[in-house]
């Protein structure tokens, strides 16, 4: 059961309709975190691009982390209303505390925690003891589910940050569209990032082409082959070739 | 005076493990230099010297600030999650789960911070770190508040051990978020490329 709002006079009827969307709430967090994580993860363009597998991982622990947080928030917040208004806790078997034994139970004497169970409960303390155990039973469920909330939120970031990486990563290799970066076209260099040795035969590929079609002198292509083996970026690259029409 | 100029560098050179790694030499050249140093009042200066060196190098106010929250958390704590009737049934409970979150919270930084390296730079993992501890704190302290509350007819209120494991496993699972929060915060941890 939740307090956390019940100073402010939020109804804690389980059957409301305030607490069902607090457990809306419990799994919609992961899910759109892993979601968002995996959509950024798909929008990096840089060349060493994450797999799918990786854009789940990364959901996966972002909406863990997430999940788990908003546990302790809850949790916290619910202890300490309950810490600072034990007035506000309903009693034990009424439908606000979650039904239970409740008063007739407890009105006859009976005792939940005693042990042994057969223990009476005098009738002088019937009411302070109805009144304790409705408290102490009290915002149990928050801290029940910090055990379980980081694997909640890991399974659901997972299934939606993998989804998320491969239906963005899916759109952008289809060419791209309106919302997406198309992959930039191998033969075009991207200015200052580091070239590869790829990249450097393509370009020596293209010299050649060229001394073939006698565009560059054997002096030509040699300088620039060596210039080619020295370049540290694509821009470097893309000099060497810059005067040369493609073809 | 040579008794006492021993036991200053013995100070000193224990001492020395308290500074970072880059510091760390100034005190070893401080105490491998002493010996150039005429014996007397001038290497019993020369030591305090030393010693000062350690001293305000430690002593830096982030970190005192630091230790000085805790301690205040701490011992906020322990002022309202310790006191309790011996006929409470939850004075015990309390008083064990107010140990080892005290004990978890300060031996904690140490532990992961020899596996995974001191916090991360930047405001945001300090403030996370910070944050955790307040939430962490804050719960316990009100869960204390909560349970002793709950059982002042300590009589109809036993523990049995299955509840105490249940406590037990449940303060390990709060100790785990606040590790979890410690690794994630560390510098050797990298969660993005």
């Amino acid at each position: 059961m939740l307090y956390a709002l019940a100073p402010f006079g939020v109804g804690v009827d389980p059957d409301g309709p305030s607490l069902k969307w607090w457990g809306v709430a419990a799994l919609a967090l992961p899910v759109a975190t892993g979601l968002l994580v995996g959509q950024l993860a798909a929008r990096d363009t840089r060349p060493t691009v994450l797999t799918p597998e990786q854009g789940a991982l990364q959901g996966c622990l972002a909406a863990s982390c997430a999940t788990a947080t908003a546990a302790l928030l809850v949790a916290v917040l619910t202890s300490v209303t309950i810490a600072l208004f034990p007035h506000r806790v309903p009693l034990e078997g009424t439908p606000a505390a979650g039904g239970g034994p409740g008063a007739g139970y407890i009105a006859g004497g009976g005792c939940e925690t005693c042990d042994p169970v057969n223990t009476v409960i005098p009738p002088g303390l019937r009411h302070d003891y109805w009144v304790e155990i409705s408290v102490g039973q009290a915002g149990m469920a928050p801290l029940a589910f910090l055990l379980f909330a980081p694997f909640v939120g890991a399974g659901l970031g997972a299934f939606a940050g993998g989804f998320a990486s491969r239906s963005r990563g899916t759109r952008g290799r289809a060419g791209g569209g309106p919302h997406g970066p198309s992959p930039p076209a191998p033969s075009q260099p991207l200015g200052r990032l580091r070239a590869s040795d790829a990249d450097r035969e393509q370009v020596i590929g293209v010299l050649k082409a060229a001394f073939a079609q006698g565009r560059l002198t054997k002096g030509g292509l040699d300088a620039r082959v060596g210039h080619a083996f020295t370049s540290q970026t694509c821009a470097d690259l893309a000099a060497l070739t810059a005067d040369i029409a493609p073809g | 005076m040579d008794r006492f100029t021993g036991v200053l560098a013995g100070l000193l050179g224990r001492s020395a493990v308290l500074l970072p790694a880059a510091r760390r030499e100034w005190a070893e050249a401080v105490l491998a230099e002493m010996g150039e140093v005429p014996a007397g009042s001038a290497r019993v200066a020369w030591l305090c010297g030393g010693l000062w060196l350690v001293a305000r190098e430690v002593a830096t106010v982030r970190r005192v600030i630091r230790v000085l929250a805790f301690a205040t958390g701490a011992v906020g704590l322990v002022w309202i999650g310790w006191p309790g009737a011996s006929s409470n049934s939850a004075t015990p409970l309390n008083r064990v789960y107010v140990t080892g979150t005290v004990v978890a919270l300060a031996v904690l930084p140490w532990v992961v911070r020899g596996h995974f390296g001191p916090v991360r730079g930047g405001w945001a993992p300090r403030a996370a770190r910070v944050g955790g501890y307040a939430m962490v704190l804050a719960l316990i302290a009100a869960k204390a508040v909560k349970d002793r509350y709950g059982s002042r007819l300590g009589a109809y209120f036993v523990i049995v051990p299955e509840f105490w494991v249940l406590e037990m496993v449940l303060l390990l699972v709060i100790v785990g978020y606040v590790a979890g929060l410690f690794i994630l915060t560390s510098e050797r941890i990298r969660l993005t490329r």
